[in-house]
């Protein structure tokens, strides 16, 4: 690792420090100013105060007479939901049913959905999901939909959505010529229109800077679970129950099974366990209790199931970020898993 | 059964509520916005009553409720005939509170009466009776004692007597802007005759601690507040482009022995208590919250407060 960072969980910004400076903040703890500089010899007293200088100007250290007071902040992460969140994936040969499986949501209290239509948008489609959900009494509360670019689609469609259903956080809709744009419907709700295709499972798993969250729920998260996939459970385009929809491995059709059931299945819960500590890179990578995470398109696709997510550019070793697509050490993998498509 | 006595809006009480579903915990929710029925009887064999048999109560805000719906199309504003039937029927939850207050003991948390009694002036003397020291004070509605004040400690602050300013009249919507330093213009255009102010030194402040206590444990958040201009004065001037730095702390055994003491003075065994640390590592005691709120706190410092309340009502089911 070329450097480390600070993370700031108050203000949710980061702040690159020389790894040195890393060693006297995690090594040195509780102890003066003077004895850490005693502790070097005296030789980098400018250094070191100069690092504390700016430590304290960005208020990331206060000075004490009583650090005993101060105690490390809690690390451990612990929510009273078995389940947090859900992706159910509709394309047009999907004959599953919605109704039930969103039952079996609100019974499991799992707060956050997500719905990703790969086909162009269907403004009944989507009415008659709303207005299902609007009829039930549900412990699920916030949904995001995600729908293909439809030019018989209006704004004002979608704004009526938004109206409808308060539960409805945000509305994406790919595909749509032109740039992105962003429009605040009101305080976290969001109708996004982007020309990015987003049109299968095989989109996603991105990893980049703008991904990055950086708030305490998601940074211990991140230091006890997988910052994707814990609480996660899927339903992909066929039914087929799964850690998330890009995964290969299924723990049963939605048709005759139920979510509660997979959630007792001895190997559901494995991935939800895998920390970026574990992860080949990621593990020596100074974003990674802030980063997302891939398991479905990893480097080594035949290794342990460890190595770092394949569309992630960043290289700790060096610091810098590239191209992951372009890199020809993810030929392979890419290939394993996309065929031979031309790469965007 | 636990009850959990709230208000309809609380995210506190939603937070804790989730946590006992999780915990399989059964409870009833009476939100302030909603009717439960009365049926208390009194007799010489005791008291009965169809519907509360409490075995555990929080009390996080509100008061029971006991007006059909209807009579807020009968009397839509607050007129004489609705506060009447208001404080009739908040006989009822009065004896609520205060009996199975006595007869549960640490098993009813919080208490809307100590809310509505809650004096910053006796909790001050209080305080002071306890250990803390207490920045000097002043309540006056006389101008030449207000000077004086001011003139003897040069940095003076003024705030609320009891709560914040949320006034809705003819002329628009008027609500508090939080503590502020008196200055020579405040006092310039003071009249002669003026209603009783709330008047205190400013201290010169370390930091300032937010302690949050229940079910017998002090959750302290230390809030550095002194660094930013618009927090210098109150952390609640919230500077929210560069909030102040919230962090964990613990108080000194003294300390917590204190607020313990004066907890146990007060009769509560819940509440939000501002502290302020000077320079010398000396600790004020500014004012105490019976129903104040404490998710902030939790989130800041990863305590987990909702878990340990739900923890607490579930335990013994």
């Amino acid at each position: 690792m070329t450097r480390s960072i600070l993370c700031d969980l108050e203000r949710q910004s980061y702040l690159q420090i020389p790894n040195d400076l890393y060693r006297i903040l995690t090594d040195h703890r509780g102890k003066s100013v003077a004895e850490i500089k005693a502790f070097y010899g005296n030789r980098y007293d400018a250094t070191i105060e100069d690092y504390f200088a700016r430590l304290s100007n960005a208020e990331f250290v206060f000075a004490t007479d009583h650090p005993e007071l101060f105690p490390v902040l809690d690390s451990s992460w612990d929510e009273p939901f078995e389940l947090t969140n859900a992706i159910i994936d509709i394309d047009n040969k999907s004959t599953f049913e919605l109704e039930s499986i969103f039952y079996q949501l609100s019974s499991l209290h799992c707060k956050f959905i997500q719905i990703r239509f790969f086909k162009s948008a269907q403004i009944e489609e989507m009415g008659s999901i709303i207005d299902f959900l609007n009829s039930m009494r549900s412990n699920s509360i916030g949904l995001e939909l995600l729908v293909g670019y439809n030019e018989l689609s209006t704004e004002a469609d979608y704004l009526l959505l938004f109206k409808k259903y308060k539960r409805l956080n945000s509305l994406i809709v790919y595909g749509m010529p032109g740039g992105k744009v962003i429009k605040r419907i009101e305080h976290s709700r969001y109708l996004v229109f982007t020309p990015v295709d987003l049109s299968s499972e095989h989109h996603c798993g991105h990893i980049s800077k703008e991904l990055f969250s950086i708030n305490i729920k998601t940074f211990t998260e991140a230091l006890n679970f997988n910052s994707c996939l814990n609480g996660k459970i899927s339903i992909d385009k066929r039914g087929e129950i799964k850690n998330c929809p890009s995964m290969t491995s299924s723990f049963g059709n939605i048709k005759d099974t139920k979510l509660s059931q997979v959630l007792l299945h001895p190997g559901y819960k494995k991935n939800w366990k895998i920390t970026k500590d574990q992860v080949h890179t990621c593990k020596s990578c100074e974003f990674r209790y802030i980063c997302t995470d891939c398991r479905a398109y990893v480097q080594h696709p035949d290794g342990d199931g460890l190595s770092k997510p394949l569309k992630c550019g960043y290289d700790p070793q060096i610091g810098e970020w590239t191209d992951w697509s372009i890199n020809p050490l993810n030929q392979a993998a890419y290939r394993h898993y996309f065929g031979e498509i031309s790469l965007q | 059964m636990v009850y959990i006595l709230s208000e309809k809006t609380d995210r506190s009480t939603d937070l804790v509520t989730e946590w006992l579903v999780y915990l399989k915990s059964s409870f009833k929710r009476l939100n302030d916005e909603e009717r439960v029925e009365a049926s208390i009887s009194v007799s010489n064999n005791g008291v009965e009553s169809r519907y509360y048999q409490p075995r555990k109560v929080w009390h996080r805000r509100g008061n029971l409720n006991f007006l059909p719906d209807e009579i807020y199309d009968h009397y839509p504003d607050r007129t004489a005939f609705l506060r009447y039937f208001t404080r009739e029927s908040s006989v009822l939850g009065e004896f609520f509170e205060s009996r199975y207050r006595k007869l549960l003991g640490r098993n009813y948390i919080g208490s809307i009466s100590q809310e509505s009694l809650n004096n910053k002036l006796l909790n001050l003397v209080l305080a002071s009776k306890n250990g803390f020291l207490i920045p000097q004070t002043l309540v006056t509605s006389n101008k030449e004692e207000l000077v004086a004040f001011y003139k003897e400690h040069g940095c003076v602050i003024t705030k609320d007597l009891r709560a914040p300013v949320n006034i809705l009249s003819a002329g628009g919507h008027i609500v508090s802007d939080g503590v502020k330093l008196l200055n020579d213009k405040m006092i310039e255009q003071l009249e002669e005759k003026f209603v009783p102010v709330f008047l205190q030194k400013y201290v010169q402040k370390k930091y300032e601690i937010r302690s949050f206590a229940a079910c017998d444990k002090i959750y302290s958040m230390a809030i550095f507040s002194q660094g930013d201009e618009s927090t210098m004065i109150d952390y609640r001037n919230y500077n929210n482009k560069k909030p102040n730095r919230c962090v964990p702390v613990n108080l000194p055994p003294m300390v917590e022995q204190n607020l313990r003491n004066l907890m146990a003075a007060m009769e509560m065994n819940t509440g939000s208590f501002d502290l302020i640390v000077n320079k010398e590592n000396e600790y004020y005691f500014l004012e105490v919250n019976p129903m104040g709120q404490f998710h902030w706190l939790s989130e800041s410092c990863n305590y987990h407060i909702e878990r340990d309340i739900a923890q607490f009502l579930a335990d013994g089911k």
